[in-house]
Protein backbone atom coordinates (compact mmCIF):
# COMPACT_ATOMS: atom_id res chain seq x y z
CA UNK A 1 0.00 0.00 0.00
CA UNK A 2 2.70 2.42 1.09
CA UNK A 3 4.97 1.60 -1.81
CA UNK A 4 2.46 2.23 -4.53
CA UNK A 5 2.14 5.83 -3.41
CA UNK A 6 4.51 7.52 -5.77
CA UNK A 7 3.01 10.97 -5.57
CA UNK A 8 5.43 13.03 -3.55
CA UNK A 9 8.39 10.76 -4.06
CA UNK A 10 11.49 12.51 -5.35
CA UNK A 11 13.67 10.70 -7.89
CA UNK A 12 17.15 12.22 -7.91
CA UNK A 13 18.76 12.89 -11.28
CA UNK A 14 20.55 15.67 -13.11
CA UNK A 15 18.17 16.35 -15.97
CA UNK A 16 17.17 19.76 -17.34
CA UNK A 17 13.89 19.53 -15.48
CA UNK A 18 15.62 18.69 -12.22
CA UNK A 19 17.91 21.68 -12.61
CA UNK A 20 15.08 24.14 -13.20
CA UNK A 21 14.32 26.70 -10.55
CA UNK A 22 11.45 25.37 -8.40
CA UNK A 23 9.65 28.70 -8.86
CA UNK A 24 9.73 28.22 -12.62
CA UNK A 25 8.40 24.69 -12.25
CA UNK A 26 5.62 25.78 -9.94
CA UNK A 27 4.61 28.57 -12.32
CA UNK A 28 4.79 26.18 -15.23
CA UNK A 29 2.49 23.70 -13.57
CA UNK A 30 0.16 26.51 -12.47
CA UNK A 31 -0.18 27.91 -15.99
CA UNK A 32 -0.39 24.42 -17.47
CA UNK A 33 -3.38 23.59 -15.30
CA UNK A 34 -5.23 26.50 -16.89
CA UNK A 35 -4.25 25.95 -20.49
CA UNK A 36 -5.29 22.32 -20.36
CA UNK A 37 -8.81 23.71 -20.53
CA UNK A 38 -8.01 25.48 -23.80
CA UNK A 39 -7.81 22.17 -25.62
CA UNK A 40 -11.14 21.11 -27.09
CA UNK A 41 -10.42 19.20 -30.28
CA UNK A 42 -8.15 16.45 -31.54
CA UNK A 43 -5.40 18.75 -32.80
CA UNK A 44 -5.11 20.73 -29.56
CA UNK A 45 -5.09 17.57 -27.47
CA UNK A 46 -2.34 16.11 -29.63
CA UNK A 47 -0.25 19.28 -29.24
CA UNK A 48 -0.79 19.29 -25.48
CA UNK A 49 0.10 15.61 -25.13
CA UNK A 50 3.23 16.08 -27.24
CA UNK A 51 4.34 18.98 -25.03
CA UNK A 52 3.81 16.90 -21.88
CA UNK A 53 5.64 13.90 -23.30
CA UNK A 54 8.60 16.10 -24.25
CA UNK A 55 8.76 17.31 -20.64
CA UNK A 56 8.63 13.72 -19.40
CA UNK A 57 11.36 12.77 -21.82
CA UNK A 58 13.55 15.68 -20.71
CA UNK A 59 13.18 14.68 -17.06
CA UNK A 60 14.87 11.31 -17.84
CA UNK A 61 12.57 9.61 -15.35
CA UNK A 62 11.83 6.02 -16.36
CA UNK A 63 8.36 5.89 -17.90
CA UNK A 64 7.54 2.87 -15.73
CA UNK A 65 7.88 5.10 -12.68
CA UNK A 66 5.29 7.54 -13.95
CA UNK A 67 2.90 4.80 -15.03
CA UNK A 68 3.12 3.27 -11.58
CA UNK A 69 2.20 6.66 -10.14
CA UNK A 70 -0.86 6.78 -12.37
CA UNK A 71 -2.06 3.36 -11.28
CA UNK A 72 -3.99 4.42 -8.15
CA UNK A 73 -6.08 6.97 -10.08
CA UNK A 74 -6.65 4.71 -13.08
CA UNK A 75 -10.10 3.65 -11.94
CA UNK A 76 -11.19 7.26 -11.47
CA UNK A 77 -10.12 7.92 -15.05
CA UNK A 78 -12.01 4.85 -16.17
CA UNK A 79 -15.20 5.89 -14.40
CA UNK A 80 -14.90 9.38 -15.91
CA UNK A 81 -14.48 7.83 -19.32
CA UNK A 82 -17.50 5.55 -18.97
CA UNK A 83 -19.69 8.33 -17.58
CA UNK A 84 -18.90 10.61 -20.48
CA UNK A 85 -19.25 7.83 -22.99
CA UNK A 86 -22.76 6.95 -21.89
CA UNK A 87 -24.03 10.41 -20.95
CA UNK A 88 -23.02 12.41 -24.01
CA UNK A 89 -25.60 12.16 -26.77
CA UNK A 90 -23.95 13.87 -29.72
CA UNK A 91 -22.92 12.84 -33.21
CA UNK A 92 -23.73 9.54 -34.87
CA UNK A 93 -25.26 6.67 -32.95
CA UNK A 94 -22.68 3.88 -32.89
CA UNK A 95 -24.25 1.20 -30.77
CA UNK A 96 -27.48 0.63 -28.98
CA UNK A 97 -28.25 -1.99 -26.39
CA UNK A 98 -31.54 -1.49 -24.62
CA UNK A 99 -31.43 1.92 -23.00
CA UNK A 100 -27.67 2.14 -23.26
CA UNK A 101 -26.58 4.05 -26.29
CA UNK A 102 -23.11 5.01 -27.35
CA UNK A 103 -22.67 8.00 -29.61
CA UNK A 104 -19.57 9.07 -31.48
CA UNK A 105 -19.48 12.31 -29.52
CA UNK A 106 -19.58 10.33 -26.29
CA UNK A 107 -16.48 8.35 -27.10
CA UNK A 108 -14.69 11.50 -28.17
CA UNK A 109 -15.71 13.37 -25.04
CA UNK A 110 -14.77 10.40 -22.86
CA UNK A 111 -11.30 10.22 -24.35
CA UNK A 112 -10.79 13.98 -24.09
CA UNK A 113 -11.84 14.26 -20.48
CA UNK A 114 -9.85 11.24 -19.28
CA UNK A 115 -6.85 12.48 -21.23
CA UNK A 116 -7.18 15.85 -19.54
CA UNK A 117 -7.22 14.05 -16.22
CA UNK A 118 -4.15 11.98 -17.05
CA UNK A 119 -2.23 15.03 -18.25
CA UNK A 120 -3.04 16.86 -15.02
CA UNK A 121 -1.74 14.04 -12.89
CA UNK A 122 1.29 13.50 -15.09
CA UNK A 123 2.44 17.10 -14.87
CA UNK A 124 1.97 17.33 -11.11
CA UNK A 125 3.66 13.96 -10.61
CA UNK A 126 6.48 15.24 -12.75
CA UNK A 127 6.83 18.23 -10.44
CA UNK A 128 7.13 16.13 -7.28
CA UNK A 129 9.33 13.51 -8.95
CA UNK A 130 11.87 16.12 -10.03
CA UNK A 131 11.69 18.57 -7.13
CA UNK A 132 12.54 17.88 -3.51
CA UNK A 133 9.90 18.90 -0.96
CA UNK A 134 12.33 21.49 0.40
CA UNK A 135 12.67 23.07 -3.03
CA UNK A 136 8.91 23.13 -3.43
CA UNK A 137 8.39 24.93 -0.12
CA UNK A 138 11.24 27.35 -0.83
CA UNK A 139 9.65 28.04 -4.19
CA UNK A 140 6.19 28.58 -2.71
CA UNK A 141 7.58 30.87 -0.04
CA UNK A 142 9.46 32.93 -2.59
CA UNK A 143 6.52 33.16 -4.99
CA UNK A 144 4.12 34.20 -2.26
CA UNK A 145 6.55 36.71 -0.72
CA UNK A 146 4.67 39.74 -2.12
CA UNK A 147 1.67 38.73 -0.01
CA UNK A 148 3.67 39.55 3.12
CA UNK A 149 2.73 43.17 2.50
CA UNK A 150 -0.88 42.11 3.03
CA UNK A 151 0.14 40.51 6.35
CA UNK A 152 -0.25 36.98 5.04
CA UNK A 153 2.05 34.75 7.18
CA UNK A 154 3.89 33.38 4.15
CA UNK A 155 6.91 32.04 6.00
CA UNK A 156 4.77 30.26 8.56
CA UNK A 157 2.62 28.69 5.85
CA UNK A 158 5.70 27.43 4.03
CA UNK A 159 7.08 26.06 7.27
CA UNK A 160 3.83 24.26 8.00
CA UNK A 161 3.94 22.77 4.56
CA UNK A 162 7.49 21.50 4.89
CA UNK A 163 6.86 20.10 8.37
CA UNK A 164 3.81 18.18 7.23
CA UNK A 165 5.68 16.81 4.21
CA UNK A 166 8.55 15.83 6.45
CA UNK A 167 6.31 13.84 8.78
CA UNK A 168 4.37 11.83 6.21
CA UNK A 169 6.86 8.93 6.25
CA UNK A 170 7.11 9.09 10.05
CA UNK A 171 3.35 8.83 10.37
CA UNK A 172 3.17 5.92 7.95
CA UNK A 173 5.85 4.11 9.90
CA UNK A 174 4.07 4.74 13.16
CA UNK A 175 0.74 3.60 11.73
CA UNK A 176 2.33 0.32 10.78
CA UNK A 177 3.86 -0.09 14.23
CA UNK A 178 0.61 0.57 16.09
CA UNK A 179 -1.36 -1.67 13.75
CA UNK A 180 1.05 -4.47 14.54
CA UNK A 181 0.84 -3.89 18.28
CA UNK A 182 -2.96 -3.94 18.16
CA UNK A 183 -3.02 -6.97 15.85
CA UNK A 184 -0.93 -8.75 18.48
CA UNK A 185 -3.73 -7.93 20.94
CA UNK A 186 -6.26 -9.64 18.71
CA UNK A 187 -7.48 -6.78 16.52
CA UNK A 188 -8.41 -7.85 13.02
CA UNK A 189 -7.89 -4.94 10.65
CA UNK A 190 -8.99 -6.80 7.55
CA UNK A 191 -12.40 -8.10 8.53
CA UNK A 192 -15.10 -8.37 11.13
CA UNK A 193 -18.45 -6.73 11.71
CA UNK A 194 -19.01 -2.98 11.39
CA UNK A 195 -18.68 -2.30 15.14
CA UNK A 196 -15.51 -4.41 15.29
CA UNK A 197 -14.08 -2.40 12.44
CA UNK A 198 -14.89 0.88 14.15
CA UNK A 199 -13.21 -0.36 17.30
CA UNK A 200 -10.17 -1.42 15.30
CA UNK A 201 -9.86 2.01 13.71
CA UNK A 202 -10.27 3.73 17.09
CA UNK A 203 -7.49 1.60 18.55
CA UNK A 204 -5.26 2.87 15.76
CA UNK A 205 -6.31 6.52 15.57
CA UNK A 206 -6.21 7.40 19.26
CA UNK A 207 -2.56 6.43 19.78
CA UNK A 208 -1.66 7.99 16.45
CA UNK A 209 -3.21 11.34 17.40
CA UNK A 210 -1.75 11.35 20.90
CA UNK A 211 1.73 10.61 19.63
CA UNK A 212 1.43 13.28 16.94
CA UNK A 213 0.44 15.94 19.46
CA UNK A 214 3.31 14.92 21.70
CA UNK A 215 5.71 15.06 18.80
CA UNK A 216 4.44 18.47 17.71
CA UNK A 217 5.09 19.85 21.16
CA UNK A 218 8.55 18.34 21.30
CA UNK A 219 9.34 19.72 17.88
CA UNK A 220 8.22 23.19 18.90
CA UNK A 221 10.39 23.07 22.00
CA UNK A 222 13.37 21.79 20.03
CA UNK A 223 12.97 24.58 17.47
CA UNK A 224 12.78 27.23 20.14
CA UNK A 225 15.79 25.75 21.90
CA UNK A 226 17.70 26.23 18.66
CA UNK A 227 16.69 29.86 18.46
CA UNK A 228 13.86 29.74 15.96
CA UNK A 229 11.67 32.83 16.08
CA UNK A 230 9.85 33.04 12.77
CA UNK A 231 10.96 34.24 9.37
CA UNK A 232 11.96 37.77 10.41
CA UNK A 233 15.56 38.43 9.40
CA UNK A 234 16.19 34.78 8.63
CA UNK A 235 18.74 34.08 5.91
CA UNK A 236 18.71 31.04 3.67
CA UNK A 237 21.35 28.41 3.11
CA UNK A 238 19.83 27.34 -0.21
CA UNK A 239 19.52 30.29 -2.56
CA UNK A 240 17.17 30.02 -5.49
CA UNK A 241 18.69 31.22 -8.75
CA UNK A 242 16.64 32.07 -11.80
CA UNK A 243 18.49 30.92 -14.92
CA UNK A 244 17.91 31.65 -18.64
CA UNK A 245 16.61 28.09 -18.91
CA UNK A 246 13.75 28.97 -16.56
CA UNK A 247 12.76 32.00 -18.59
CA UNK A 248 12.90 29.87 -21.71
CA UNK A 249 10.60 27.24 -20.24
CA UNK A 250 8.06 29.83 -19.20
CA UNK A 251 8.13 31.37 -22.68
CA UNK A 252 7.58 27.87 -24.08
CA UNK A 253 4.44 27.48 -21.98
CA UNK A 254 3.11 30.82 -23.18
CA UNK A 255 3.81 29.86 -26.78
CA UNK A 256 1.96 26.61 -26.14
CA UNK A 257 -0.98 28.56 -24.77
CA UNK A 258 -1.01 30.71 -27.88
CA UNK A 259 -0.86 27.72 -30.21
CA UNK A 260 -3.73 26.10 -28.35
CA UNK A 261 -5.72 29.31 -28.50
CA UNK A 262 -5.29 29.51 -32.28
CA UNK A 263 -5.99 25.85 -32.96
CA UNK A 264 -8.99 25.38 -30.67
CA UNK A 265 -12.39 25.24 -32.30
CA UNK B 1 4.39 -25.43 22.95
CA UNK B 2 7.66 -25.58 21.05
CA UNK B 3 8.55 -23.03 18.41
CA UNK B 4 10.60 -24.20 15.45
CA UNK B 5 12.05 -22.14 12.61
CA UNK B 6 13.04 -24.10 9.51
CA UNK B 7 15.12 -22.36 6.84
CA UNK B 8 13.22 -19.15 7.43
CA UNK B 9 13.87 -16.29 5.09
CA UNK B 10 12.15 -12.91 4.99
CA UNK B 11 12.48 -10.36 2.22
CA UNK B 12 10.77 -7.00 2.68
CA UNK B 13 9.02 -5.60 -0.42
CA UNK B 14 9.82 -8.76 -2.35
CA UNK B 15 9.80 -8.41 -6.14
CA UNK B 16 10.22 -4.65 -6.12
CA UNK B 17 13.21 -2.37 -6.54
CA UNK B 18 13.10 -1.79 -2.78
CA UNK B 19 13.53 -5.48 -1.91
CA UNK B 20 15.66 -6.03 1.17
CA UNK B 21 16.53 -9.36 2.70
CA UNK B 22 16.17 -9.02 6.45
CA UNK B 23 16.41 -12.67 7.44
CA UNK B 24 17.82 -15.81 5.86
CA UNK B 25 18.63 -19.39 6.70
CA UNK B 26 17.25 -19.18 10.23
CA UNK B 27 16.96 -22.55 11.96
CA UNK B 28 16.14 -22.38 15.63
CA UNK B 29 14.15 -24.29 18.22
CA UNK B 30 12.65 -22.64 21.26
CA UNK B 31 11.53 -25.21 23.75
CA UNK B 32 8.37 -24.92 25.75
CA UNK B 33 8.98 -23.39 29.16
CA UNK B 34 12.40 -22.00 28.38
CA UNK B 35 13.73 -18.46 28.78
CA UNK B 36 15.47 -17.44 25.59
CA UNK B 37 17.35 -14.22 24.99
CA UNK B 38 17.82 -12.96 21.44
CA UNK B 39 20.66 -10.52 21.09
CA UNK B 40 22.13 -8.76 18.10
CA UNK B 41 23.16 -5.44 16.69
CA UNK B 42 20.58 -2.95 15.39
CA UNK B 43 19.48 -4.21 11.98
CA UNK B 44 20.57 -7.78 12.64
CA UNK B 45 17.04 -9.07 12.04
CA UNK B 46 15.83 -9.42 15.64
CA UNK B 47 12.62 -7.46 15.14
CA UNK B 48 11.80 -9.25 11.91
CA UNK B 49 12.41 -12.55 13.64
CA UNK B 50 10.10 -11.82 16.54
CA UNK B 51 7.26 -10.72 14.28
CA UNK B 52 7.29 -14.21 12.80
CA UNK B 53 6.45 -15.68 16.19
CA UNK B 54 2.76 -14.77 16.00
CA UNK B 55 2.28 -14.43 12.29
CA UNK B 56 2.52 -10.63 12.03
CA UNK B 57 5.00 -11.41 9.29
CA UNK B 58 5.05 -14.54 7.20
CA UNK B 59 8.30 -16.05 6.01
CA UNK B 60 8.94 -15.48 2.30
CA UNK B 61 10.60 -18.87 2.36
CA UNK B 62 10.78 -21.69 4.85
CA UNK B 63 8.51 -22.55 7.73
CA UNK B 64 7.70 -21.40 11.24
CA UNK B 65 6.03 -23.98 13.45
CA UNK B 66 4.36 -22.77 16.64
CA UNK B 67 2.86 -25.67 18.55
CA UNK B 68 0.46 -27.32 16.13
CA UNK B 69 0.38 -24.50 13.64
CA UNK B 70 2.74 -24.05 10.71
CA UNK B 71 3.18 -20.68 9.05
CA UNK B 72 4.59 -20.68 5.57
CA UNK B 73 4.88 -18.20 2.75
CA UNK B 74 2.12 -17.58 0.29
CA UNK B 75 -1.45 -16.60 0.88
CA UNK B 76 -2.56 -14.77 3.97
CA UNK B 77 -3.64 -17.27 6.59
CA UNK B 78 -7.03 -16.72 8.13
CA UNK B 79 -6.41 -18.73 11.25
CA UNK B 80 -3.86 -16.45 12.87
CA UNK B 81 -6.07 -15.29 15.72
CA UNK B 82 -5.68 -18.36 17.95
CA UNK B 83 -1.94 -18.10 17.40
CA UNK B 84 -1.95 -14.47 18.49
CA UNK B 85 -3.68 -15.42 21.71
CA UNK B 86 -1.04 -18.02 22.46
CA UNK B 87 1.91 -15.76 21.68
CA UNK B 88 1.76 -12.35 23.33
CA UNK B 89 4.18 -9.68 22.17
CA UNK B 90 5.20 -6.71 24.26
CA UNK B 91 6.57 -4.34 21.65
CA UNK B 92 9.15 -1.64 22.23
CA UNK B 93 7.52 1.31 23.98
CA UNK B 94 4.24 -0.60 24.45
CA UNK B 95 2.66 2.49 26.06
CA UNK B 96 2.19 3.78 22.50
CA UNK B 97 -0.59 1.25 21.98
CA UNK B 98 -2.82 2.48 24.84
CA UNK B 99 -6.04 4.07 23.64
CA UNK B 100 -8.98 3.36 25.95
CA UNK B 101 -10.61 5.83 28.36
CA UNK B 102 -9.69 3.86 31.45
CA UNK B 103 -6.84 1.59 32.43
CA UNK B 104 -9.33 -1.19 33.16
CA UNK B 105 -10.83 -1.05 29.67
CA UNK B 106 -7.41 -1.04 28.07
CA UNK B 107 -6.25 -4.12 29.95
CA UNK B 108 -9.53 -5.89 29.09
CA UNK B 109 -9.21 -4.99 25.40
CA UNK B 110 -6.90 -7.90 24.49
CA UNK B 111 -8.75 -10.70 26.29
CA UNK B 112 -12.15 -9.46 25.06
CA UNK B 113 -10.87 -9.52 21.49
CA UNK B 114 -10.27 -13.20 22.06
CA UNK B 115 -13.77 -13.78 23.38
CA UNK B 116 -13.23 -13.63 27.13
CA UNK B 117 -16.43 -12.41 28.88
CA UNK B 118 -16.28 -8.90 30.30
CA UNK B 119 -16.60 -9.88 33.98
CA UNK B 120 -13.79 -12.38 33.73
CA UNK B 121 -11.60 -9.88 31.91
CA UNK B 122 -12.21 -7.26 34.61
CA UNK B 123 -11.30 -9.77 37.29
CA UNK B 124 -8.13 -10.53 35.37
CA UNK B 125 -7.32 -6.82 35.04
CA UNK B 126 -7.49 -6.38 38.80
CA UNK B 127 -5.13 -9.31 39.42
CA UNK B 128 -2.65 -8.19 36.82
CA UNK B 129 -2.51 -4.64 38.07
CA UNK B 130 -1.07 -5.80 41.37
CA UNK B 131 1.23 -8.19 39.55
CA UNK B 132 2.79 -5.36 37.54
CA UNK B 133 3.03 -3.31 40.72
CA UNK B 134 0.29 -0.70 40.36
CA UNK B 135 -2.30 0.27 42.98
CA UNK B 136 -5.92 -0.67 42.32
CA UNK B 137 -7.22 2.92 42.16
CA UNK B 138 -5.40 3.30 38.86
CA UNK B 139 -8.07 1.12 37.23
CA UNK B 140 -10.56 3.93 36.76
CA UNK B 141 -7.99 6.51 35.64
CA UNK B 142 -7.25 7.43 32.07
CA UNK B 143 -4.02 5.76 30.96
CA UNK B 144 -2.86 9.12 29.61
CA UNK B 145 -2.85 10.65 33.10
CA UNK B 146 -0.22 8.18 34.27
CA UNK B 147 3.54 8.57 34.26
CA UNK B 148 5.63 6.94 31.51
CA UNK B 149 6.68 4.06 33.74
CA UNK B 150 3.12 3.42 34.90
CA UNK B 151 1.85 3.48 31.32
CA UNK B 152 4.46 0.87 30.43
CA UNK B 153 3.17 -1.36 33.22
CA UNK B 154 -0.43 -0.98 32.10
CA UNK B 155 0.53 -1.92 28.55
CA UNK B 156 2.39 -4.97 29.79
CA UNK B 157 -0.64 -5.96 31.89
CA UNK B 158 -2.74 -5.63 28.72
CA UNK B 159 -0.62 -8.25 26.97
CA UNK B 160 -0.40 -10.57 29.99
CA UNK B 161 -4.20 -10.40 30.34
CA UNK B 162 -4.53 -12.48 27.17
CA UNK B 163 -2.92 -15.31 29.17
CA UNK B 164 -0.47 -16.22 26.44
CA UNK B 165 1.59 -19.41 26.60
CA UNK B 166 4.56 -17.62 25.14
CA UNK B 167 5.53 -14.06 25.91
CA UNK B 168 7.83 -12.12 23.62
CA UNK B 169 9.51 -9.04 25.08
CA UNK B 170 11.13 -6.52 22.74
CA UNK B 171 13.38 -4.31 24.88
CA UNK B 172 10.73 -4.15 27.60
CA UNK B 173 12.73 -1.80 29.82
CA UNK B 174 13.98 0.73 27.24
CA UNK B 175 13.79 4.22 28.70
CA UNK B 176 12.97 3.16 32.25
CA UNK B 177 14.95 4.15 35.33
CA UNK B 178 17.22 1.52 36.90
CA UNK B 179 14.76 0.60 39.62
CA UNK B 180 11.86 0.22 37.19
CA UNK B 181 14.09 -1.91 34.97
CA UNK B 182 14.93 -4.35 37.74
CA UNK B 183 11.34 -4.53 38.95
CA UNK B 184 9.98 -5.35 35.50
CA UNK B 185 12.69 -7.85 34.67
CA UNK B 186 12.22 -9.58 38.03
CA UNK B 187 8.46 -9.70 37.47
CA UNK B 188 8.86 -11.43 34.11
CA UNK B 189 11.34 -13.84 35.60
CA UNK B 190 8.91 -14.69 38.40
CA UNK B 191 6.14 -15.30 35.86
CA UNK B 192 8.43 -17.50 33.84
CA UNK B 193 9.41 -19.43 36.91
CA UNK B 194 6.00 -19.81 38.54
CA UNK B 195 3.78 -20.32 35.52
CA UNK B 196 6.34 -21.99 33.27
CA UNK B 197 5.67 -19.19 30.77
CA UNK B 198 7.93 -19.53 27.74
CA UNK B 199 9.74 -16.20 27.61
CA UNK B 200 11.59 -14.72 24.67
CA UNK B 201 13.56 -11.59 25.46
CA UNK B 202 15.01 -9.36 22.76
CA UNK B 203 17.55 -7.08 24.35
CA UNK B 204 20.69 -5.01 24.06
CA UNK B 205 21.38 -5.54 27.72
CA UNK B 206 23.86 -8.34 28.01
CA UNK B 207 23.61 -8.30 31.80
CA UNK B 208 19.90 -9.14 31.56
CA UNK B 209 20.52 -11.87 29.00
CA UNK B 210 23.26 -13.39 31.15
CA UNK B 211 21.22 -13.18 34.32
CA UNK B 212 17.84 -14.50 33.22
CA UNK B 213 18.12 -16.56 30.05
CA UNK B 214 18.87 -20.23 29.95
CA UNK B 215 19.41 -20.16 26.21
CA UNK B 216 20.67 -17.46 23.88
CA UNK B 217 20.40 -16.76 20.17
CA UNK B 218 22.88 -14.32 18.68
CA UNK B 219 21.77 -12.68 15.43
CA UNK B 220 24.19 -11.09 13.00
CA UNK B 221 23.43 -9.59 9.59
CA UNK B 222 20.11 -11.35 9.18
CA UNK B 223 20.97 -14.81 10.29
CA UNK B 224 21.77 -16.84 13.40
CA UNK B 225 25.41 -16.37 14.31
CA UNK B 226 25.52 -18.60 17.36
CA UNK B 227 23.21 -20.28 19.84
CA UNK B 228 23.90 -21.77 23.23
CA UNK B 229 23.70 -21.20 26.95
CA UNK B 230 24.87 -17.80 28.22
CA UNK B 231 27.95 -19.57 29.50
CA UNK B 232 28.81 -20.84 26.04
CA UNK B 233 28.00 -17.55 24.34
CA UNK B 234 30.05 -15.38 26.70
CA UNK B 235 32.90 -17.87 26.84
CA UNK B 236 34.56 -16.04 23.95
CA UNK B 237 33.98 -12.33 24.62
CA UNK B 238 36.32 -11.17 21.84
CA UNK B 239 34.23 -12.77 19.12
CA UNK B 240 31.13 -10.98 20.40
CA UNK B 241 32.93 -7.67 20.61
CA UNK B 242 34.10 -8.16 17.05
CA UNK B 243 30.55 -8.31 15.67
CA UNK B 244 29.73 -5.14 17.55
CA UNK B 245 28.04 -6.62 20.61
CA UNK B 246 28.67 -5.99 24.25
CA UNK B 247 29.47 -8.52 26.92
CA UNK B 248 28.52 -8.22 30.58
CA UNK B 249 30.94 -6.14 32.60
CA UNK B 250 31.49 -9.09 34.89
CA UNK B 251 32.81 -11.14 31.98
CA UNK B 252 35.15 -8.31 30.97
CA UNK B 253 36.34 -8.08 34.56
CA UNK B 254 37.06 -11.78 34.63
CA UNK B 255 38.95 -11.54 31.37
CA UNK B 256 41.12 -8.66 32.61
CA UNK B 257 41.81 -10.31 35.93
CA UNK B 258 42.82 -13.55 34.26
CA UNK B 259 45.18 -11.70 31.95
CA UNK B 260 46.75 -9.71 34.78
CA UNK B 261 47.25 -12.60 37.17
CA UNK B 262 47.94 -15.22 34.53
CA UNK B 263 45.46 -17.63 36.07
CA UNK B 264 42.17 -19.08 35.01
CA UNK B 265 38.98 -18.50 36.97
CA UNK B 266 36.74 -21.55 36.71
CA UNK B 267 33.50 -19.67 37.45
CA UNK B 268 31.58 -18.41 34.35
CA UNK B 269 31.24 -14.97 36.02
CA UNK B 270 27.94 -14.03 34.38
CA UNK B 271 26.61 -12.28 37.47
CA UNK B 272 28.16 -10.34 40.30
CA UNK B 273 27.55 -13.27 42.67
CA UNK B 274 29.46 -15.61 40.42
CA UNK B 275 32.35 -13.16 40.21
CA UNK B 276 32.55 -12.98 43.99
CA UNK B 277 32.43 -16.73 44.17
CA UNK B 278 35.14 -17.10 41.51
CA UNK B 279 37.45 -14.56 43.11
CA UNK B 280 36.97 -16.11 46.55
CA UNK B 281 37.88 -19.54 45.21
CA UNK B 282 40.89 -18.06 43.47
CA UNK B 283 42.21 -16.46 46.64
CA UNK B 284 41.60 -19.46 48.83
CA UNK B 285 43.59 -21.51 46.30
CA UNK B 286 46.41 -18.95 46.28
CA UNK B 287 46.42 -18.86 50.07
CA UNK B 288 46.47 -22.62 50.14
CA UNK B 289 49.64 -22.67 48.04
CA UNK B 290 51.32 -20.14 50.27
CA UNK B 291 50.90 -22.17 53.40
Amino acid sequence: MINSMIIGKYVPSDSIIHRMDPRAKLLLVFIYVFIVFLANNSVTYIVLTMFTLVLLFLSRIPIAFILRGLKPILWIVLVTFLLHMFMTKEGDLLYQWGRLAIYEGGIKQGIFISLRFLLFIMITTLLTLTTTPIEVTDGVESLLAPLKKLHVPVHELALMMSISLRFIPTLLEETEKIMKAQAARGVDFSGGSFSERVKAIVSLLVPLFINSFKRAEELATAMEARGYRGGEGRTKFRQLTWKPLDTFCLIAVFVLAMILFVLRS
Amino acid sequence: MDIIFQQVEHVYHANSPFARRALYDVNITIESGSYVAIIGHTGSGKSTLLQHLNGLLQPTNGKVIVGEQAITSGKRQKQLKPLRKKVGIVFQFPEHQLFEETVEKDICFGPMNFGVPEEEAKQKARELLSLVGLPEEVLTKSPFDLSGGQMRRVAIAGVLAMEPEVIVLDEPTAGLDPRGRTEIMEMFYRLHHEKKLTTILVTHHMEDAAKYADHMIVMHKGTVWKTGTPQQIFHDPDALLQIGLDVPETVLFKQKLEKKLGVEIPSPCLTLEQVIEGVEKLFSRVNGHDQ
